[in-house]
């Protein structure tokens, strides 16, 4: 099987079950005062200190493990969205754990801003600084695209913020960011930033939230005084420490390659989402006349597993993301092609000749 | 005395020289609905018991499920002794209103059923300083079941079930099943007149999502309790769409689908000895549906096509496949047919002879011929 949907998740790598194995056979409640406990709760701050060393965060600052990355945003917003008469910015771009919550929070009444985007999904930086007024208090920005791979240059638009006030609160879903190029939170200079472990070879249900200053947050869960009061629940060890290695064995890879292999072997008429602003092993490819659930499932037969940009089905939304970039007649042929770890070059070759036949004979087969 | 759950049954007692034929059906099928639960089950006179049992609620709420079966009551079993009642109605602890009704079957017994219900009423009275006698809007009645076995049953409540005909002994029918609200529906109205059906689902594959299919398995599970489903056939319509598609007047897309549904049917009746289409159509309810619409696909059917909800509201249909578990499944988003091979416009009044023309632009006959050699059989009874 070639996997090619790594954006919706990776397969955990050996070490870090190993890890999420062993780990759960250590079963103490890290919150409790015995000695075995104690060293669960070591185990986890270990692993805080070597995630703030390893995002090189800013002085003072600190992580705190969540259920997910939709729960380390949820948290944020929950936080930083509390007053009627200032300004919250997001990018029309943003991962719908962002994006729904924030559409939440416009029906309570708050003044919520949407950002439209680029051609390729990265937000449109210009529109963003017009919104820039003195009511603005909070501003969230995707890293990179989990539709399209765009990056948002958080560094240099988080300098033009807080150039501006530095009194707005910066946040990024890094989710589909880390282990893709190199970048340090500190640079970022951006208030809160959120990542996720199974997207990066680790477990599903871990999560984290790294919190410039953990004075100005304000928990979502509240009970029972876990991670330093900012996140309550039993700790998952197992999850947290699964989580670490797999952060520990990221290896950033030169994809371009690969990239390359797959754009000059598309054929058909097709949109090119993805440009070279983008990361290089996320692309989004929208044909035309075809669906891109049915090329899904075409493409599953012949054992390659791809993502869709939308279904092929009235009743679920088209993609709010490609719908504002991508001509309308392109939109239900968007597919995503995302891949990780040490697929070769010839595996993209031939994944994009098989994408290629699969819309041709599609195409053949209800033409009339 | 005994805990016994006493079953009733419906129309059974009106089919004269047949009674024994149905009563010993909804005995088995009883006895199948049971047959994972540790109890016994009894025929008494027109009435069946279930006793030595455990999980009281999940007997009752199966034989709810069971065709045949008018009502459930909770029951105790005692002798048919005046003072053996009597001391157990005693003893019966009431704070609201009530009546006693009593129902003497066993004819041998010595007070008439109003004396007695009178007697007991009384003595219900004399123990229990806050009961009153309320004999039109009771919020209890002591029910006294005096039988001919010698028997006697009290019970409070009574919990009606479907009622209908008990399923047969033979899988008559061939339901054609989607993933949408109306078919399982349909399926379910058709067992409550003791109509057993396997089932058959057509899917255009990969133009649909496997989950679909699934969805549709789901509903096939869900509905097998009351349809006494065994076998689902899925049968692949895509290459005849794809053919529709490209060669014949788009109008007619659905319109020449069904009538392939129907054939595909036919031939599977003649196969298996099915003895009867079931459809989910409701006049009017779609294009496909209305009586021009109908009339074409029963042009081409070889075996009755039955529609039990051809007079139905969406809504009344809605409230059915909420009350069978079905709809929550019906609604999940995966749907049967692709809309690249939905009509923007689809022909409202088709008829026959234009079917038959579109029919004739392709090889129909082999394009059938090829689905149905396709088809995969699920064994869904395990």
């Amino acid at each position: 099987m070639l996997y090619f949907d790594n954006a919706a998740t990776t397969k955990i790598s050996q070490k870090s079950l190993d890890r999420y194995i062993e780990a759960s056979e250590y079963f103490f409640n890290p919150s409790s005062l015995y000695a075995p406990a104690t060293k669960s709760k070591k185990l986890i701050e270990d692993a805080r200190a070597y995630f703030i060393k390893y995002f090189k965060g800013r002085a003072g600052s600190t992580f705190i493990f969540t259920g997910s990355a939709s729960e380390s945003n949820n948290s944020v917003l929950s936080a930083c969205i509390t007053r009627k008469d200032k300004k919250y910015i997001f990018s029309a771009g943003e991962h719908s754990s962002i994006y729904e919550t924030a559409k939440y929070y416009k029906e309570l009444g708050y003044n919520i801003i949407f950002v439209p985007l680029n051609k390729n999904g990265s937000i449109n930086e210009e529109l963003l600084y017009k919104e820039l007024d003195d009511s603005v208090a909070f501003i969230s920005i995707i890293h990179v695209s989990n539709e399209t791979g765009a990056i948002n240059d958080i560094a240099s638009i988080s300098k033009k913020i807080k150039g501006y006030n530095p009194n707005i609160t910066i946040h990024s879903d890094g989710v589909q960011a880390v282990g893709k190029f190199d970048f340090n939170l500190n640079k970022l200079n951006v208030d809160y930033y959120t990542i996720s472990a199974h997207k990066i070879n680790g477990p599903k249900g871990v999560g984290a939230l790294y919190i410039a200053n953990k004075d100005k947050f304000k928990p979502l869960i509240h009970g029972g005084g876990q991670e330093m009061n900012l996140r309550a629940g039993t700790e998952n060890l197992s999850g947290i420490l699964a989580f670490r290695q797999a952060l520990e064995d990221l290896e950033i890879h030169d994809y371009s390659e690969h990239k390359q292999a797959i754009i000059y072997n598309l054929s058909g008429e097709y949109v090119l989402v993805s440009d070279d602003n983008c990361v290089d092993n996320i692309i989004s490819v929208c044909f035309k006349g075809v669906r891109g659930e049915t090329i899904q499932h075409m493409l599953e037969a012949k054992g390659i597993i791809i993502g869709t940009g939308s279904a092929c089905n009235s009743k679920i939304k088209i993609n709010r993301v490609l719908d504002s970039i991508v001509p309308k007649e392109y939109i239900e042929g968007a597919v995503r092609l995302s891949f990780g770890g040490d697929i070769g070059v010839d595996d993209c070759k031939n994944v994009a000749i098989s994408l290629s036949d699969c819309v041709s004979e599609y195409i053949g087969r209800i033409k009339k | 005395m005994n805990n016994v759950i006493l079953i009733r049954f419906s129309e059974i007692h009106l089919k004269g020289g047949n009674k024994k034929y149905f009563l010993k059906l909804l005995y088995n099928n009883i006895k199948s609905a049971l047959k994972d639960f540790s109890c016994k089950i009894e025929n008494i006179q027109n009435r069946l018991l279930v006793r030595e049992y455990e999980d009281e609620d999940t007997i009752i709420d199966t034989l709810k499920c069971v065709f045949g079966v008018h009502s459930i009551s909770k029951a105790v079993e005692i002798d048919n002794n005046v003072d053996i009642i009597r001391d157990y109605v005693g003893d019966i602890r009431i704070d609201n209103t009530f009546k006693c009704d009593v129902n003497r079957a066993d004819k041998s017994f010595p007070i008439r059923s109003n004396d007695f219900a009178a007697d007991l009423g009384e003595l219900i009275l004399n123990n229990n300083p806050n009961a009153k006698v309320d004999i039109h809007n009771p919020k209890t009645i002591v029910h006294v079941d005096i039988r001919e076995t010698g028997k006697t049953y009290i019970f409070y409540d009574v919990i009606y079930a479907y009622s209908g005909l008990p399923l047969g002994e033979n899988r008559d029918g061939l339901l054609l099943l989607s993933g949408g609200i109306d078919s399982p529906v349909a399926g379910f109205c058709m067992a409550k007149r003791g109509l057993r059906q396997d089932l058959l689902h057509f899917d255009s594959f990969p133009y649909t999502s496997p989950q679909a299919k699934e969805k549709v398995i789901d509903l096939a599970k869900t509905i097998r309790k009351f349809i006494g489903t065994k076998y689902m056939y899925i049968c692949s319509m895509t290459k005849l769409q794809e053919e529709f598609h490209i060669h014949c007047n788009t109008e007619y897309a659905i319109n020449l689908l069904r009538r392939s549904m129907i054939r595909v049917a036919n031939i599977l009746c003649e196969k298996y000895k099915y003895k009867t289409i079931i459809t989910g159509e409701s006049l009017g309810q779609v294009a496909s549906q209305t009586i021009e619409s109908l009339t074409t696909t029963n042009a081409v059917a070889e075996y009755p096509v039955l529609r039990p909800l051809i007079s139905f509201n969406k809504e009344e249909i809605i409230s059915i496949a909420k009350d069978i578990g079905t709809f929550n499944i019906s609604i999940l988003p995966y749907e049967d047919c692709c809309t690249v091979f939905l009509p923007d416009n689809p022909i409202i009044k088709p008829k026959t002879k234009d079917s038959e023309k579109e029919e004739a632009k392709i090889n129909l006959q082999e394009l059938i011929n090829f689905v149905v050699e396709n088809i995969e059989v699920i064994r869904l009874d395990d």
